[in-house]
């Protein structure tokens, strides 16, 4: 079935069948192959996308449900950057096959920003908002300290 | 200055947007693969009728143990080890054994072709546990060669004195601990793309060691090994499951040479699972003696490993775990039996440790429970028992320096261990254990060998080039660094390539913390001989002796030359001044014990005298690939292939010149990009200049052996 999607600012027009996955559509008709799929089952997070603004799992999401825009790692390239380079600076990825998705939800997170708190405060929030990111790699503490960093910057930034 | 500055990973901005490739983001065309597992945990495999699969439209390749070789098995330790067919031979020892292939248009066609192949099995009782698989009477997985049943592998070993230790013993403590199976749950499932053409495989794969994976699939297709091509790909996640071959990479290549087209094979989140090897079950039961001062005098250990259906590396993985009872400290005497048992579950492999930490649990859990009972603080009993440095372990290893003394102490200052000890918050507390890991391996030809290769290019640009990969652990960033560090360039100026087998020299791989130890050590070596050299001739250009190398360039106080600048100038030198190939010298270093420790050779220097012309010794080069290359020597099979001819072998550089094989006609310049409709045709075939009779020009070669026996100041070869 032809289907018009909004991915990362176009509107693109997508061939979907039953409950093809939005990961699927994304990686094989579009060739956004940082949605990358290691789990398949929604729960490692690694095809995190945004749509409608919030984190969603692509490879349980069927396209052919999906109404609202995408954006995924790619189409956010600008917005992530500070963070990536903070990801790239405290060693929060080794493989990056879990990264994209990391990021992707950060995004979203950055965007809504974190409650005022004090440190563990925030870290906790981090950490809860984020638990559905699995990483191999890093043991977290470096993601969790990079999404922390960049949030007190942005906040510094618009103030 | 770049080792030991913390600088972002090479690509740290592709990897990190998730740009770039890993094996199952490649671009093209391909078959999807699928595999037909076992339901059974041990069956005779009565028929298999593959008929209905192939009978499905968009199905183009069903492959049985048939399309193999008969009788031919993972070659892995060597017969009479080796047991593990690529696909099921009749019988099926665990649940999720392979048993037959599909490649067909789309992965759930070509699951759905799995489900239509039709298999009736008769089913065995299966011995599932190691408990259950040592009872008498219980049927055999496998004919084995110790007397046991179900007994892979019996090691029954005593070293030192142990009955001097137990007599000088006063308190003995006893226990078992299990440490459990545990799967290395990487975020990249383990995946293939398979592009066979004409008797030649590439194989984009999911690995840290790419060697290995060329060994097995030549031995298991029966092509010449360099045959198998590897392919640099990003891998996500290793922790040593990606060090061997697993199953994923022979079926891609024969589903890919069956059906003609690239296959990619991918395993699902379950496969990963259910199929791959995780680390090895161990029941350790241990006694530790000790003396009243706390010095432990014998340990006495009974070790029982769950190998799984097959030995796949049980059994070096059972040899490097009780190593441990008799490397770790120093007691007087160890005495040990350790069985490989055969379960019908899946084969156990290589997982971070490799045996040692499930040995360690034992061992250091006792040395709490010792201290305890002593009333010693458990740090300062492991202070005691410190093992003597310039000495041979119990269990044969040559001790040089030991630094665990150090370590304890710094971890005792760091942490405040007395105050922390004393702190009684419930729900808190602190502990100390300590372990050894060895890097390398005895086991295999040329198992503690790395070669690299370095090229300077004429735009300054340094290229490092790898067997091994990196699968995460930042290695293409430190081999950068230490390139860059020697020949005093900046890191961005390096680029490294990893994996590809046409292009890269010898390397095992990264596995046993080898990648910075022994790669490392052979791309500071070539880094090195190669700064020489271009030193020389910015002394022969600046006029002055007084020559350094900084900022990509050879300065003096007389001025400065850039390296790109030299690297042309050394294209317009005399003749007489090219890399003359002299008959290749071999130094053979070797061990008492007769072992090969260690192999370097040295080829082909530049000579600085003789006659005189105006030739330029370029001419076959057009502009883009003017490097001057430092190679690493390549294995042995590859000299063997090309002793005779001097000007032959060890360039792997991809000159204009050799673009094109004189025998084929065949162009290898797409050698490197993925298979895709639009691919024009691959051969690569033609590589080096071992094919193509020609001037290897401008490549000399160095070998540097990164073992550490031979490259530390305890040098003995």
């Amino acid at each position: 079935v032809r289907q018009q999607l909004s991915v990362n600012g176009r509107t693109v027009d997508v061939d979907v069948t039953g409950l093809m996955p939005l990961s699927t559509v994304l990686r094989d008709q579009l060739g956004l192959i940082a949605t990358k799929v290691a789990c398949g089952r929604g729960e490692c997070g690694a095809c995190t996308v945004l749509v409608d603004g919030r984190a969603r799992m692509s490879c349980t999401t069927p396209a052919a449900l999906v109404r609202g825009p995408v954006w995924t790692s790619e189409g956010l390239a600008e917005e992530s950057r500070d963070l990536r380079e903070e990801f790239a600076d405290r060693g929060a990825f080794q493989c990056g096959f879990c990264t994209p998705g990391q990021v992707v939800s950060a995004v979203a997170l950055l965007r809504e920003g974190i409650a005022d708190g004090n440190e563990d405060e925030r870290r906790r929030q981090v950490r809860h908002r984020m638990s559905g990111n699995i990483c191999r790699c890093t043991g977290y503490q470096a993601i969790v300290d990079a999404v922390c960093t960049v949030s007190a910057r942005r906040a510094e930034g618009s103030r | 200055v770049s080792v030991g500055e913390r600088i972002r990973p090479l690509d740290w901005a592709a990897r990190s947007l998730g740009t770039l490739r890993f094996t199952a983001d490649l671009p093209g065309q391909h078959l999807h693969g699928a595999v037909l597992r076992s339901p059974h945990p041990y069956a005779e495999i009565v028929t298999l009728d593959i008929g209905p699969a192939l009978r499905m439209r968009g199905v183009h390749a069903v492959i049985t143990a048939e399309d193999f070789p008969p009788g031919i098995t993972y070659l892995h330790r060597g017969a009479p080890l080796s047991d593990r067919s690529p696909l099921a031979a009749g019988v099926v020892r665990h649940v999720g054994q392979e048993v037959a292939a599909v490649a067909a248009d789309t992965p759930e066609l070509a699951r759905a072709a799995c489900a239509a192949i039709r298999v009736r099995y008769r089913v065995r009782r299966a011995p599932l546990t190691v408990a259950e698989a040592r009872r008498p009477g219980v049927l055999r997985l496998h004919d084995r060669t110790t007397a046991e049943p179900n007994v892979s592998m019996l090691l029954d070993v005593a070293w030192g004195d142990v009955a001097a230790g137990l007599a000088a013993s006063t308190v003995s403590v006893s226990g078992s601990f299990v440490y459990p199976s545990l799967s290395h749950a990487v975020m990249e499932p383990n995946t293939t793309l398979a592009s066979w053409v004409d008797g030649r495989v590439e194989l984009w794969t999911s690995t840290q060691a790419p060697w290995f994976i060329q060994k097995e699939v030549s031995h298991l297709l029966g092509i010449p090994h360099d045959d198998v091509v590897i392919r640099e790909v990003a891998v996500g996640g290793g922790f040593g499951s990606k060090s061997k071959i697993s199953e994923h990479e022979v079926l891609a290549a024969a589903l890919s040479r069956k059906a003609g087209r690239s296959v990619l094979l991918q395993q699902s989140r379950e496969e990963e699972f259910a199929s791959n090897k995780p680390r090895h079950r161990f029941e350790t039961t241990l006694v530790t003696h000790a003396d009243a001062h706390g010095v432990i005098r014998a340990l006495e250990a009974d070790v029982v490993v769950d190998n799984g259906s097959y030995n796949h590396m049980g059994t070096s993985v059972m040899r490097v775990g009780v190593i441990t009872l008799g490397s770790m400290y120093r007691p007087d005497g160890v005495r040990f039996s350790a069985r490989l048992v055969d379960t019908a579950t899946q084969p156990g492999g290589q997982f971070r440790g490799y045996g040692t930490p499930q040995v360690s649990l034992a061992m250091e859990s006792q040395i709490d429970e010792l201290a305890e009972r002593l009333g010693l603080d458990p740090l300062d009993l492991r202070l005691r028992n410190l093992a003597e440095e310039n000495t041979t372990s119990l269990c044969g290893y040559e001790v040089g320096t030991n630094r665990l003394g150090d370590c304890l102490l710094a971890v005792r200052d760091a942490v405040d261990w007395t105050a922390l000890k004393t702190d009684r918050t419930p729900g808190r507390g602190v502990g100390v254990a300590a372990g050894s890991h060895g890097s390398g391996a005895y086991a295999y030809e040329l198992a503690n060998r790395s070669d690299a290769a370095i090229d300077l290019f004429d735009d300054g640009r340094v290229r490092v080039r790898f067997g091994g990969a990196d699968a995460g652990t930042g290695q293409s960033t430190i081999l950068a660094q230490v390139a860059a560090e020697e020949l005093g360039v900046p890191v961005d100026r390096v680029e490294v390539l990893s994996m590809d087998s046409d292009r890269t020299p010898f390397d095992l791989g990264a596995w046993s913390s080898r990648g910075t130890h022994m790669t490392g050590f052979s791309v500071g070596q070539a880094a090195r001989e190669l700064a020489a050299e271009v030193l020389a001739l910015g002394a022969m250009k600046l006029g002055t002796t007084e020559v350094w190398l900084r900022d990509g360039a050879v300065e003096s106080d007389q001025g400065s030359v850039e390296l790109a600048d030299l690297v042309r100038l050394s294209r317009a030198r005399p003749t007489s001044h090219r890399p003359t190939p002299s008959p290749p010298t071999r130094r053979w270093s070797t061990s008492t014990d007769g072992r090969e420790r260690c192999r370097s050779s040295t080829t082909w220097l530049p000579t600085t005298s003789g006659g005189r012309s105006t030739r330029p010794w370029s001419r076959v080069r057009s502009s883009a690939a003017r490097s001057w290359a430092w190679a690493g020597r390549w294995a042995r099979r590859r000299s063997a292939r090309t002793a005779g001819s001097s000007t032959a072998a060890t360039c792997t550089t991809p000159c204009p010149a050799r673009r094109t094989c004189p025998r084929s006609g065949r162009s290898s310049s797409a050698a490197s990009s993925p298979p895709g409709p639009t691919a024009p045709k691959r051969s690569a075939r033609c590589r080096s200049s071992r094919r193509v009779r020609r001037w290897p020009t401008r490549c000399t070669t160095r070998s540097a052996c990164a073992s550490a026996r031979c490259r530390s100041p305890r040098t003995r070869c």
